[in-house]
């Protein structure tokens, strides 16, 4: 067991953030740093017609007052983005949503450019807002034009555009069959329709980031991220620099859950500081905070072709994800999500059309389960409702339509060890021993719900890592992987330190410098303790074949072969590595890279192998309704999970109870608001309500199960987002007898469901 | 925003009086600052009393059946001193769940009442109770009782050259009744959505007096005569039969009004203040005269 080798409770770990004393990347801002501050748009469409700016440049202090075209003095490329280069560093001259930056103030400290940023005065030709999934849908305007693919991702490759329709900016298909087909002979038909809002990850760290340019022309970079290497690739391709002369930093972050992915402010801040030629920095208040990407909203529209028995035969679903007015994320996140929207149910023929739009929103950016939870949302609910009508428990009902072990999904691809069935049984055997409380107020109803969901890996990408063996046989590990929380590091010494026999004090992790640690796609979707796990078995593997070779220079006694693992031999590491070095041996450096095997799916969606592993949850929740006023408040919630090997149980357990908190919130209480102009109504948390400790259940539990002999480490940060949102709406109907469709799930509505309940 | 620190109340009035524009008095600071930072009032001067010798600012005191508190007592001091929790005993309750602790650690009773934002807690429910501020300014003092001091939306009858001195809160006596209710909806910690509070008088199983405050749903804090008349005369437990309540939801609809917001329209909080409202009705109704007088 991995974790008993801890040589300190990894409790230390999360007790040092929680007092205080992590050093984060505000705690260590460069010397002589300026303060850049925006000027946003008030409105949320149309064309700038002019800026005056003279009033805010007199005022003593100012730096600079930017436009983009004045930051394009200074870059090769204005423009990124991970699936379209539609994202323009600054507004390009149309303002596509409210809130967007459109000029950047520079001055030497941060109240002089709140100042002079409030001098700073825009003029617009507005033009019309488009802002509901649908609107946007159906929008014959173009919001952009000409945008070009970015190429970054090799499954996001061929990515354009719909002709007909560009505000379509990606479309999925998944295809086994016909359903018409299958639904004109069924006994029943259901078509229901969900809805999911906006929301925000709102990490407690506020984004910063602070560029500084160095007298040989190179940039450091410090900000808070989760992609580091990404941010350097897209900094060097935007300012036409080699790579070696951008070094990207980070502290820990104080909260990342997808919101610090790709770049963001780094390439403002850059241009800045190449502009004005001292370190430029940004630093967002919470408020501000609310116009960087959000959980994007969707309308999912699925129907089911059943029969007596509830056995699903057949189901289609459309997917508009509201996307906002850049690509982001997007383009993976429908793909994704549509592979995913029919469930974990073994059904013959799926249908499956999945579509991302441009609108005047905020961009759609991820959060925590990387669209998951609104397609989980959808099909979980309906299964639910389905059951309901037929009169068929949601238990039976799943175990009737579950995918079986060794399944292969609706797209082609195997489930390999992960098994949905496994899961479902082990949450069922928990609740057993779990009764539902009675509430000791009689006005108030309690019910409970279920839900269980699947979910691929992020796409294909890469990690890589460096293991130095140093000449007393401890390691020091270059590993990109972003600690924020998580506990990654402490995962990535355990794993290390099992590969190469070594104790937790003996390894240490080096993360948070693009100079000395080797590149890793970033500490998102689920990926990183797998793709480590491959890499650092790989670069064990270079290290016992080096330690093997050194070992040919003592006598023949010592020699190993390859049937012996140097890391076993008792003091055979320090031997070898003064057989081949001298007395006070050397660093030995192993390598390892892990790229999963992709095959692009076919026309209808197919492909053998569209993820490297499969994530499964299920979560229950217990609520208690109030049936005069439509509250909600939850008793229970539990969460299981296939997570393969569980390296660190104790973090695994607390990443999966937390994800499911966060997304009780978000699936009860957090809405991002628009007024009809598409101005913001709500940003900041006095507004903007997530949930506090009152607010999460009484009873939080959250446990892993795996394959027998599955030895490989799958996703743990996401899995538990995906049920918890419907298994609420279970709840709600089996306490009060109404279904809920629209997240979040406002207690106004529920009343509202409830009255029209009891008029029928 | 630079702070002027005056030593006494009469310093403070001078310092208002001043011929200087855009000062403002500081409590604990937790209103005017969400207000400075969102750019809606942004004060040029501020005039704290916090280093003021004048101790009645800090202080508690019970004279006759009034406690007078001084307007500097942080919400923190008043929900933990005890002569508040002997006669004013279900003021604490009220409080632990205004804000967190954190804000009531500053935030003082005059600041809280002066602010004059109807999503507050407090003047609801001392509203209800019947509390009276004691005002100083160039002219002496004077006293508002709470139920004539609010105008409209974070705007009252105190005149900007004003200091509140004390508040006045009649204790709660013997046979007396009084129930505030919180509504947040979706969390537990929130400002309320609705509140109202119920403050009555019984004699003899039946209402004699009733003051019925409502919070949250228009531009200020207000009594509700409507109600307060058809509540008195009430018997207990007839007052909860069907066609008394039947009654009491008429009179709601009528007295209510209620506008749509960013969190609700205003058709669920008039219901909202109607199903609050009979809790506390049924909770009256179910309290024993006898356990009422002790
Ligand atoms: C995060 C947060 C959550 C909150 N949640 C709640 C909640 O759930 N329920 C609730 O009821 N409230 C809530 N509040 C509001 C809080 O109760 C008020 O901000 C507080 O009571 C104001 O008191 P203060 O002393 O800080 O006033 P200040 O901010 O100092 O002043 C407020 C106003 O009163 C005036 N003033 C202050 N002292 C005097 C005086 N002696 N004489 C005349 N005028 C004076 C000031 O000029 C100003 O206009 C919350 C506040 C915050 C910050």
């Amino acid at each position: 067991m991995t974790a008993q080798k801890l040589p300190r409770d990894w409790t230390s770990h999360a007790w040092e953030r929680a007092i205080g004393n992590i050093r984060y990347t505000d705690d260590d801002v460069p010397r002589g740093m300026t303060y850049a501050v925006l000027v946003r748009a008030t409105i949320a469409h149309g064309q700038i017609t002019s800026v005056e700016r003279d009033l805010a440049r007199e005022v003593p202090g100012v730096l600079g007052v930017f436009t983009f075209e004045d930051l394009m003095t200074v870059a090769r490329d204005g423009y990124h983005g991970t699936g379209y280069r539609d994202q323009p560093m600054i507004c390009d001259g149309i303002v596509r949503h409210y809130g967007e930056p459109v000029i950047v103030v520079v001055a030497t400290n941060q109240r002089i450019a709140e100042y002079a940023a409030g001098l700073v005065s825009v003029n617009y030709a507005q033009l019309p807002v488009v802002l509901g999934d649908r609107e946007a849908l159906a929008n014959p305007e173009a919001l952009h034009r000409d945008v070009e693919p970015s190429a970054d991702f090799i499954d996001l490759k061929g990515l354009k555009p719909l002709a007909n329709n560009p505000n379509i900016y990606v479309r999925s298909i998944l295809r086994t069959g016909d359903f018409d087909e299958v639904a004109k002979s069924a006994p029943h038909v259901f078509e229901h329709q969900f809805s999911t809002a906006s929301a925000s990850a709102a990490p407690l760290e506020t984004v910063s980031s602070y560029a500084v340019p160095n007298r040989d022309g190179s940039v450091e970079m410090l900000t808070q991220t989760q992609m580091p290497s990404y941010v350097r690739v897209q900094l060097a391709r935007m300012f036409g620099m080699t790579e070696s002369r951008i070094r990207v930093r980070h502290a820990p972050l104080g909260g990342g859950f997808g919101f610090k992915i790709y770049a963001r402010t780094e390439p403002i801040v850059m241009a800045c500081a190449l502009l004005v030629g001292r370190p430029v920095g940004i630093k967002f208040s919470m408020e501000e905070q609310f116009y960087l990407p959000h959980r994007r909203g969707t309308t999912t529209t699925i129907s089911s072709a059943v029969d007596e028995d509830g056995k699903i035969l057949a189901r289609r679903c459309f997917i508009i994800w509201n996307g906002g007015a850049y690509a982001d994320v997007g383009p993976r996140m429908v793909k994704k999500g549509g592979n995913v929207a029919a469930g974990p149910y073994e059904i013959p023929v799926v249908d499956i059309e999945s579509v991302g739009v441009y609108s005047n929103r905020i961009p759609g950016g991820a959060i925590r389960g990387f669209g998951i939870p609104q397609i989980v949302w959808a099909y979980e609910t309906h299964g639910d409702m389905i059951a309901d009508s037929l009169g068929i428990d949601p238990v039976t009902f799943r175990r009737r339509n579950l995918m079986k072990r060794n399944a292969v999904h609706h797209t082609g691809t195997p489930l390999g060890p992960c098994d949905p069935r496994l899961v479902f049984e082990r949450l069922i055997e928990e609740l057993q021993s779990r009764p539902l409380v009675e509430p000791d107020d009689p006005e108030l109803k309690a019910g409970r719900g279920l839900a269980i969901a699947l979910k691929a890996v992020m796409g294909p990408t890469t990690s890589t890592v460096k293991i130095m063996l140093n000449p007393d046989g401890s390691a020091t590990v270059h590993c990109g992987t972003v600690e924020m929380g998580q506990g990654s590091n402490i995962a990535m010494a355990q794993m290390v330190a099992d590969e190469l026999n070594l104790s937790l004090d003996e390894v240490k992790v080096v993360s948070g410098d693009t100079d000395s640690v080797p590149w890793d796609m970033g500490t998102a979707g689920s990926r990183s303790t797998n793709h480590m796990h491959k890499a650092i078995a790989q670069a064990a593997e270079d290290l016992r074949a080096q330690l093997r070779s050194l070992s040919a220079a003592m006598d023949t006694e010592s020699q190993i072969g390859d049937d012996v693992d140097p890391f076993k031999v008792k003091g055979g590491v320090i031997e070898y590595l003064r057989a081949g070095f001298g007395p006070m041996g050397a660093t030995l450096t192993g390598v390892g890279a892990f790229t999963p095997d992709y095959i692009p799916p076919d026309s209808n969606g197919q492909s053998e192998r569209i993820t490297e592993f499969w994530m499964c949850a299920a979560t229950s929740v217990d609520v208690i309704v109030d049936p005069l006023t439509g509250v909600v408040r939850l008793d229970q919630l539990l969460t299981i999970s296939d997570v393969g090997k569980a390296i660190n149980p104790e973090i695994v357990r607390t990443q999966l109870s937390g994800a499911s908190i966060m997304m009780a919130s978000i699936s009860l209480s957090e809405e991002i608001k628009y007024d009809e102009d598409g101005q913001v109504l709500n940003p900041g948390l006095a507004l903007y309500r997530i949930f506090g400790f009152e607010d999460s259940p009484n009873t939080v539990y959250a446990d892993m199960v795996r394959d027998e002999g599955d030895e490989v480490p799958r996703g743990v940060g996401e899995s538990g987002t995906f049920g918890v949102a419907p298994a609420i709406a279970s709840a709600i109907h089996d306490a009060v007898g109404v279904w809920m469709t629209d997240l979040p799930i406002k207690p106004e509505n529920v009343l509202k469901a409830i009255e029209e309940a009891t008029d029928e | 925003m630079p702070v002027v620190d005056v030593g006494s109340v009469h310093e403070a009035v001078e310092a208002l009086n001043a011929d200087v524009d855009g000062r403002r008095l500081i409590g604990g600071g937790t209103g005017l600052m969400l207000m400075a930072r969102s750019g809606f009032f942004v004060p040029e001067t501020l005039v704290s009393l916090r280093r003021a010798d004048d101790t009645d600012l800090l202080d508690i005191r019970l004279i006759g059946g009034v406690l007078r508190i001084g307007a500097l007592c942080t919400l923190r001091d008043l929900e933990l001193d005890p002569a508040v929790r002997r006669h004013v005993p279900t003021l604490a309750g009220v409080l632990h769940r205004v804000s967190s602790v954190r804000t009531r650690n500053v935030a003082t009773i005059a600041g809280c009442l002066a602010h004059g934002d109807p999503k507050m807690d407090l003047p609801t429910y001392l509203m209800a109770l019947g509390a009276e501020l004691v005002v100083a300014s160039t002219a002496g003092r004077r006293k508002i009782a709470l139920s004539d001091f609010f105008v409209g939306y974070y705007e009252t009858v105190l005149l900007s050259t004003e200091v509140i001195v004390a508040v006045d809160v009649p204790t709660i006596q013997p046979g007396q009744f009084t129930e505030y209710r919180k509504f947040t909806g979706t969390l537990v910690e929130d400002w309320p959505l609705v509140s109202l509070c119920l403050n009555l008088d019984e004699v003899e199983g039946a209402i004699d007096r009733a003051a019925v405050t409502v919070g949250a749903l228009g531009s200020k804090v207000k009594r509700l005569p409507q109600l307060e008349a058809w509540l008195r005369g009430q018997g207990k437990p007839e007052i909860t039969t069907a066609s008394n309540l039947k009654e009491l939801r008429e009179v709601v609809e009528s007295e209510i009004e209620a506008k749509d917001d960013n969190l609700a329209s205003g058709d669920y909080k008039r219901k909202i203040f109607h199903v609050e409202l009979v809790r506390a009705v049924r909770k009256w109704a179910a309290t024993q005269p006898t356990e009422a007088l002790r």
